[in-house]
C-alpha cells in the first residue's frame, strides 16, 4: 500500500467523526502488524474487490457507538450499535476511493460482535493498525489491502 | 421513500423529512424490497443507498426509473467513486450525496425538486 492511500483512510476516517457532530476523530500513528489483532466489543467489516484486494475493520467500544448514535439523535440501542459499526466501516472505505487510481468495490458491511473471538478476516498483509480516538473514547481502523 | 440497509441511516432521514411538507411512503432495507415497495406506491421522490444487500441502489435506481421515470431519485452513499457517481447520474440519478449526509445538502435538494414540481 502506499502511504497516500493510507491516509486517505486516515482522512475518511477524522471527516466522518467530524461531520456527525464536528468533532473529529484524532489519528494516533499507524503500525503495521502481522498477528493477533486487536477487537474491541464490535468490529465493522468491509471486504475490498475489484482493482485491489483485501479488507478492512474498525473495532469500537459500546459507550463509543452509544456517544454517536446519541450525537445522531437516537436512542442507542444493540441494533443500531450493530448498524453503526457497520456504517463507519462502510463510510471509511468508500471515501477512501477516490484516492485509488484502481477502482475497487465495497462489499456490505460484516459486523461481528463480543470479545476473543477467533475471526478470519480476509485481510492482506501487511495491515497496518490505526489507533484513533473520537472524544474520550478509542478505537482501532485495520487497514490490509494488496 | 427512503432505502438503506442501515436502520440508523433510514431514522436519521426519516426524522428529517419528518421536518418537511413530504410524507414518508415506504422504507426499505435492501434493493430488492425497494423496488417492489416502489412499484406499489409510485412515490415522487426517493433516498436511495447504494451498497445493499439483495440488489444494490444501481441497479434499484435503473429499475425505479423503468416504472416511473420522473421519479427524482437521490442517491445517499459512501461510496466516492467518480464512477459509481456517473454511472448512478447516466442512469437518471437527481442527485448524489456522500454519506454522511448534511440536512442542509438534502435540504437544499429537496427545496429544489419541491419548486419545480409547483
Amino acid at each position: 500500500m502506499k502511504v497516500e492511500e493510507l491516509k486517505a483512510f486516515i482522512h475518511g476516517t477524522m471527516n466522518y467523526f467530524g461531520q456527525i457532530d464536528g468533532t473529529e476523530a484524532t489519528v494516533g500513528i499507524p503500525y503495521p502488524q502481522s498477528s493477533d489483532f486487536l477487537m474491541l466489543d464490535y468490529v465493522g467489516a468491509i471486504g475490498i474487490s475489484g482493482g485491489r484486494k483485501g479488507c478492512i475493520y474498525v473495532t469500537a467500544t459500546t459507550p463509543m457507538l452509544n456517544d454517536l448514535i446519541k450525537a445522531m439523535g437516537q436512542e442507542a440501542d444493540e441494533a443500531f450499535r450493530v448498524d453503526v459499526i457497520g456504517e463507519i466501516a462502510n463510510n471509511i472505505s468508500g471515501s477512501a476511493q477516490s484516492s485509488f487510481v484502481q477502482d475497487f468495490m465495497i462489499s456490505i458491511p460484516m459486523v461481528i460482535t463480543g470479545k476473543d473471538l477467533n475471526v478470519h478476516l480476509p485481510l492482506k498483509l501487511p495491515v497496518f493498525i490505526i489507533p484513533f480516538q473520537w472524544k474520550n473514547h478509542k478505537a482501532y481502523l485495520a487497514v490490509g489491502i494488496e | 421513500m427512503i432505502v438503506d440497509d442501515a436502520m440508523i441511516v433510514r431514522k436519521s432521514i426519516e426524522r428529517f423529512i419528518k421536518q418537511t411538507k413530504l410524507e414518508i411512503v415506504a422504507e426499505a432495507n435492501n434493493g430488492k424490497v425497494a423496488v417492489e415497495l416502489f412499484q406499489k406506491h409510485l412515490p415522487d421522490i426517493v433516498t436511495l443507498d447504494i451498497t445493499m444487500p439483495e440488489l444494490d441502489g444501481i441497479g434499484a435506481l435503473a429499475q425505479m426509473l423503468a416504472i416511473k421515470p420522473s421519479a427524482k431519485i437521490i442517491m445517499i452513499s459512501a461510496l466516492n467513486s467518480k464512477n459509481t457517481v456517473v454511472k448512478a447520474v447516466n442512469l437518471g440519478a437527481y442527485a448524489y450525496l456522500l454519506k454522511p449526509w448534511k440536512e442542509e445538502d438534502l435540504a437544499e435538494i429537496l427545496n429544489k425538486i419541491m419548486g419545480a414540481s409547483r
